[in-house]
């Protein structure tokens, strides 16, 4: 399929060889060399008309042409859609990180029936942008969902084979998905895991024999590293339960949740401190599901961490991802969180699955992050302004909401994976584990 | 009741510290006595209407000290404070009658306390005006929450420096927009980030300047919540963190006890936890506390009125500033328990 994307001519024209292609380039070029001369020249005196309808004609079928090229050598790039690209209220040493404007839905620039993108990804994408879909696992799981989909929608070319094709009619999926929203590591090592698995399908099976593999792969997939290993976890976790215990958990996170409800489940006593921190406040429906299986709760703010400590016996959290030098990598607070307990001296126990090991390596937050939406820490609960909610008028006033922070290892105690239990510093040893497994 | 009055509901410390200073002025115009240690007497009395539940007491308590300490200095007589040294006046808890009567006793306290009201009044701007030793071109600074002191200090060091602010929201009460806003205004380039991106952000940042409510007599700081976790954040990545407050702010107290229940007060957590979520507020327990205690071994700088100094320093200031008498406000002197036991 060689449609172009979202492109507003209708037409194509019809294809030049080599060298007229060539020529007609260095006509642009020339013209637009002309043009800029005459613009310096023109500087003093305002004269933008003289320019424009130079660049104008030769501008129009330019593109077109470029399209028609860059179709035969490469499939056709989804448009990059809502990324801010101006330097205008942006931080300079986040500058590196990409900001998207909430304001235009992701949707924008994809027409009904030439998309490359299937519907499945599309849905996706719209409930990860405007976060619906939230944590790592539940957004592998949303993932997994969608390539199934794709898969038992998939119908190979004739002319192709589905294990080089199915790769690349994926990708411009996970391009737009990475557009909406920037990859959770475990998304990441989702896709990783499903190129290899497509690479391996044998060439004599039959297409639907093929498709039904893989899709089991994708089944396969989920039950190993996020239900079974969840469960390990659990188990390992629900040991180091103990009555009488003040359990700090900070902020939603489905693993957690999980453990504490198994543990009252097995009639465990025990307290726990929920920490919040804005602007999603996801902690208040930990909150909400702890009191309704009956464990007493206690909230706070993450800037009251140090007046709780001390109740506290242990802290319980949970990962993004951990990196290949032991750095975990969880929601921002984490890190803090990690600090104040370590100097308090209580033990911090960080639940990981295996999947979600990474070969990245970074010593500090910034590198590598996410950043959501800035609007979102103007909303305060009684829906008032706060004095800069005008922020975007004001060029001196940024707002950064940083999505991701890395704890050292030297502040975390153990990490519960359901290989075993392990300090941080052994990430590296299950990545090497996990490739000679694939 | 005219303290209560006149006192009351007045946030901003330097005021509510002024108008103590008139009313007790007021007071010793008007009360009776005759000799400094029946003024001294009265003054303790009367600190019994000192508003302690409201957020500014112990700068109250500390000015209140302070006007005691003129009134024992004056006491004593000028020859006394002037030949006696800084120890031996440390140890002097008699007061020894002079030849003053009540009217040119009077007099030379209310010129010390004129003295002290200008010392306050010009407290600020003696803070303001050291922002730039303090501040090198290009830096970036992290603060926390609302200062007035703190964004004065900013501005000023905008004047001949270029620099980048970058401002906690602090919770709750969210007053770090309103230092962004103000800083922004000031033309200072302000990115306000949420507390809990401290410790992602802090190792980037060049030096951290927090204003307090308190400074307690080791050192330690009684500031807004969240202030503790930051300079644990900032000792991590070994960036200074530097305190500006005028030394009215400085209490000769100590930590009482480390539990947490014992320092601090707790405020309303409605803005915390909306009422549309009654059913969990019965359910669950929410703290919304309003101070943090910040040991002093965090700080590597306080910026006050009088110069930069160590937090290892403050000790000899508070021997300067109080008598060792007056640290505790409700205590009577000894002297005055025996004149009670033998009425």
């Amino acid at each position: 399929s060689t449609q172009s994307t979202g492109e507003p001519a209708g037409d194509a024209p019809p294809p030049k060889s080599k060298a007229q292609l060539k020529a007609e380039r260095r006509a642009i070029q020339e013209a637009q060399r002309a043009a800029k001369q005459a613009q310096k020249e023109a500087q003093g005196k305002q004269q933008p008309a003289k320019p424009t309808p130079k660049q104008q004609p030769p501008k129009q079928p330019a593109p077109a042409k470029g399209k028609t090229v860059t179709e035969a050598k490469a499939p056709a790039k989804v448009a990059p859609i809502q990324e801010v690209t101006d330097s205008c209220g942006r931080v300079e040493i986040l500058s590196h990180l990409k900001l998207y404007d909430r304001t235009i839905p992701p949707t924008q620039s994809l027409s009904f029936t030439s998309s490359k993108i299937h519907p499945a990804f599309v849905k996706l994408g719209v409930q990860m942008a405007r976060d619906i879909v939230v944590g790592s696992n539940a957004r592998c799981a949303a993932l997994i969902c969608a390539v199934k989909t794709f898969i038992s929608d998939y119908k190979c070319p004739k002319s192709k084979e589905i294990r080089s094709h199915l790769n690349v009619a994926l990708k411009p999926c996970f391009t737009y998905l990475a557009q909406c929203r920037m990859m959770a590591v475990s998304m990441e090592n989702f896709i990783k895991h499903t190129k290899v698995q497509v690479a391996k399908i044998s060439p004599d099976l039959t297409e639907s024999v093929a498709k039904e593999e893989l899709q089991q792969s994708c089944d396969n997939f989920f039950r190993e590293n996020i239900y079974l290993a969840g469960k390990s976890i659990t188990e390992k976790a629900v040991e180091r339960v103990v009555d009488g215990d003040t359990i700090l958990i900070y902020k939603k996170s489905q693993l957690i949740l999980h453990i504490l409800l198994e543990a009252k489940a097995r009639n465990k006593n025990f307290r726990v401190m929920v920490v919040d921190s804005r602007p999603d406040l996801s902690g208040v429906q930990s909150c909400e599901r702890l009191t309704a299986a009956g464990i007493p709760c206690s909230y706070v703010y993450i800037n009251s961490c140090t007046y709780v400590m001390k109740k506290v016996t242990k802290v319980m959290l949970a990962a993004d991802a951990l990196l290949a030098n032991g750095y975990v990598l969880g929601p921002v607070g984490t890190a803090l969180i990690g600090l104040i307990s370590s100097t308090y001296n209580k033990p911090v126990i960080v639940c990981c699955e295996t999947y979600k090991f990474s070969e990245r390596v970074q010593t500090d937050s910034i590198l590598y992050n996410e950043l959501a939406d800035p609007d979102s820490m103007l909303k305060t609960l009684n829906e008032e302004d706060t004095p800069v909610s005008n922020w975007r008028d004001c060029p001196n006033t940024r707002l950064v909401n940083l999505v991701y922070d890395t704890t050292p290892p030297a502040l975390v105690s153990i990490v519960i994976t359901e290989i075993a239990e392990l300090p941080c510093t052994s990430a590296p040893v299950v990545l090497r584990r996990g490739a000679v497994k694939m | 009741q005219w303290y209560q009055r006149r006192v009351t509901g007045e946030r901003r410390s330097y005021v509510s510290v002024v108008k103590t200073i008139n009313v007790f002025r007021d007071l010793i115009c008007t009360a009776e006595w005759v000799t400094g240690r029946e003024l001294i007497k009265i003054v303790k009395c009367y600190c019994k209407y000192l508003p302690l539940s409201q957020s500014n007491e112990t700068d109250v308590s500390n000015v209140v000290r302070r006007i005691l300490k003129i009134i024992r200095e004056e006491s004593v007589g000028p020859e006394a404070t002037n030949s006696a040294d800084g120890i031996s006046a440390f140890f002097k808890t008699d007061i020894k009658p002079c030849n003053l009567g009540r009217s040119d006793l009077q007099d030379n306290i209310l010129n010390s306390i004129v003295e002290l009201l200008a010392e306050l009044d010009t407290s600020k701007s003696n803070i303001v005006n050291m922002a730039l030793e303090h501040i090198h071109s290009n830096e970036r600074i992290l603060t926390y929450g609302h200062s007035n002191t703190i964004r004065d200090f900013l501005l000023y060091g905008r004047k001949a420096r270029d620099f980048e602010v970058i401002v906690c929201e602090s919770g709750p009460s969210l007053k770090g927009h309103k230092m962004a806003a103000e800083l922004s205004e000031g033309g200072i380039k302000t990115t306000v980030i949420a507390d809990s991106a401290a410790f992602a952000i802090i190792h980037a940042v060049n030096k951290v300047i927090i204003g307090t409510h308190t400074i307690m007599a080791d050192g330690a700081l009684r500031a807004t919540n969240g202030v503790h976790q930051v300079a644990m954040a900032a000792k991590f990545f070994s960036v200074p963190v530097i305190v500006c407050a005028p030394l009215y702010k400085l209490s000769p107290t100590h930590l009482c006890s480390y539990d947490p229940d014992a320092f601090n007060k707790v405020i309303g957590p409605e803005k915390m936890l909306n009422f549309s979520n009654a059913n969990l507020h019965s359910k669950v327990l929410i703290s919304n506390p309003d101070f943090d205690y910040v040991p002093s071994d965090l700080i590597e700088l306080f910026i006050t009125n009088t110069g930069g100094h160590a937090p290892s320093y403050l000790y000899r200031i508070i021997s300067e500033l109080y008598h060792p008498e007056d640290y505790d406000l409700d205590n009577m002197c000894v002297e005055d328990v025996e004149d009670e036991m033998a009425t």
